[in-house]
């Protein structure tokens, strides 16, 4: 059997990518066999929850606005901007949903809401501790074991290249520049591999929720604040708001989208942050006309 | 009595049953399709099943044939119960093809002590291979099937005699079948041993027009349940001694989920009145 390190340049580049491939798949399947769990408890009707699995807490903020908008209690100002409509808080509100309406007490823009650092913060809180509880997002023992996964995987990529490259060097060659970006690329992609956002157990609560879900995205008469059912909110949750039902998604894409110009505003002089009650926003609110 | 009600399960009310547990005790999934052959559609109504008590309803096996029933559908339907693990499942006292071709419709079989038998032998059959006898379900005919011997209480009646499988009552089929060839559901239903009766299906239908004029009532459910289905459910309180589940199908025309959600709860209404007269007679 010949020896790889013996191969030419575009000949060990060749078998470099095969190894490649083979170290990301083995890390790919390592990775699942270890977290593979099944029979946690799952967040089945939590629309925040679930949008915070699927998208993280912008996400989650993101659909959290629109459940609101779904049950009159906050509405849409200037196209971009969210105002609450309740003179009092109404009850059984989660606490996003309640900080989420402190902070729209006077109007605030949308797309500057889904990035609040202390509304990130009370959704994390809200989320965050239950989905990996229930084994949907990786815990601390999951992501020691993904680091070394990802550790041995880079390892063992970065010897390879590294001898090959004193190799050549030694051999009065300096074509070793693809080899060098391989090597970097397989370790960004064995990054990805080894560490996705979600476990095997979170994904595969989102793909059945997709399945037992499937055709909710093509009932867009039905849903609505008639039914008060939260229909709309899971919608937005499972599949994103993209497929909201047409009106409602290009008025929620709107909504979201980042002004152009920083001159825009919504029209209020007062800023979120001091319509936020007590925790205030995290000063991440400005430019609601201030 | 812990008597449960709930709807059949589809995709497009998917969100609205399950945030609507409160007032859903029960669901009934169809495996069709994906839902029978995907091994991931499985595992979403696993999922499903830990969350909400789950029914397997079959459409495909014709259990009512003097034919076996096929080998390969029964074991595709047993490794769905087996992923799934539901409360319970059950299947259509009807044929679905004949001499190789499939009819796609639940058709009644004739009523005989031929039919008695086999229906008995594939009932046999499907729970040896899913590891539980199916609940079995009457069904809904437009024509009266032709060779028969017995009528339809007596035949339900002898087949839950030589079977071990209970019945699945659909009451808005015995309405229909009564409407179309002029018996009473009420004296039927009272004829069939109530202890037999596990799960009760409840349903709505229109009436359809022959060239010749005449006219019959076709369980279609895309329409709310009659009012006589309503008070055959009480008849059903008041006779059958144990909880049953009741479950409210519609596959279409699907009105605002709220008018559904009333449904039920005038199903639960009627269920409790029955409850409360077998309570005061005995």
């Amino acid at each position: 059997m010949p020896n790889p390190f013996d191969f030419y340049g575009p000949e060990f580049l060749v078998f470099y990518i095969i190894l490649g491939v083979l170290v990301v798949a083995a890390v790919a399947a390592l990775r699942r066999r270890s977290e593979h769990a099944v029979g946690v408890t799952a967040p089945l009707t939590d629309y925040l929850k679930i949008a915070y699995l699927r998208g993280g807490p912008s996400e989650a903020l993101r659909v959290a606005a629109v459940a609101l908008m779904d049950r009159g209690l906050v509405e849409v100002v200037d196209d971009n901007c969210l105002k609450a409509t309740p003179e009092k808080m109404p009850g059984g509100l989660q606490p996003t949903e309640r900080r989420l309406l402190e902070c729209c007490k006077d109007p605030a823009r949308a797309s500057e809401i889904v990035e609040d650092a202390s509304l990130k913060v009370t959704v994390r809180t809200e989320c965050e501790g239950q989905l990996v509880r229930a084994g949907l997002l990786p815990d601390d023992t999951v992501k020691a074991n993904r680091i070394w996964l990802l550790f041995v995987g880079a390892v063992f990529l970065g010897i390879v290249a590294l001898v090959k490259v004193l190799i050549a060097l030694s051999r009065g060659r300096t074509n070793v520049g693809f080899l060098i970006i391989s090597a970097v690329i397989f370790v960004f992609v064995l990054y990805r591999v080894a560490n996705p956002l979600r476990t095997e157990a979170g994904e595969a609560m989102l793909a059945d929720l997709r399945k037992l879900f499937s055709a909710l995205k093509y009932r867009p008469a039905a849903v609505g604040p008639a039914g008060g059912s939260n229909e709309l909110a899971l919608l937005a949750a499972v599949f994103g708001i993209s497929s909201l039902p047409a009106g409602r998604g290009s008025v929620v894409e709107r909504l979201f989208r980042r002004p152009q110009t920083a001159s825009s505003s919504c029209g209020s002089t007062s800023s979120c942050g001091s319509s936020c009650g007590g925790g205030g926003c995290g000063g991440g609110c400005g430019g609601c006309g201030s | 009595m812990n008597d449960r009600v709930g709807l059949t399960w589809h995709p497009r009310l998917a969100a609205a049953i399950l945030t609507a547990r409160d007032r859903i005790d029960v669901v009934e999934v169809i495996p069709e399709g994906t839902f029978l052959e995907s091994r991931d559609t499985h595992r979403a109504l696993r999922r499903l099943a830990r969350k909400v008590p789950v029914a397997i309803h079959g459409v495909s096996l014709g259990l009512a044939s003097t034919a076996a029933v096929d080998e390969r559908r029964i074991v595709q339907f047993a490794r769905l119960i087996d992923d799934v693990q539901p409360e319970c499942w059950s299947e259509h006292l009807a044929f679905v093809r004949a001499g190789g071709i499939e009819l796609g419709h639940l058709a009644a079989p004739s009523r005989t002590e031929t039919t008695i038998d086999a229906t008995a032998a594939n009932i046999h059959r499907a729970a040896t291979a899913v590891g539980a006898y199916p609940l079995v379900e009457n069904v809904a005919t437009l024509i009266d099937p032709p060779g028969s011997k017995l009528d339809e209480a007596t035949w339900l009646t002898r087949l839950l005699a030589t079977s071990r499988a209970d019945l699945l009552l659909d009451l808005h089929n015995l309405y229909a079948n009564a409407t179309n060839f002029g018996f009473s559901a009420s004296d039927a239903l009272r004829s069939i041993p109530a202890e037999r009766i596990r799960f009760i299906h409840l349903a709505g239908g229109a009436p359809v027009h022959a060239s010749t004029g005449e006219e019959r009532w076709l369980d279609d459910h895309l329409h709310d349940v009659p009012d006589p289905v309503y008070d055959l459910l009480e008849i059903v309180g008041e006779t059958v001694p144990h909880a049953v589940d009741v479950v409210l199908e519609r596959d279409g025309a699907f009105p605002p989920f709220n008018e559904l959600l009333a449904q039920l709860d005038r199903a639960r209404a009627a269920l409790a009145r029955g409850r409360k007269r077998r309570r005061a007679e005995s």
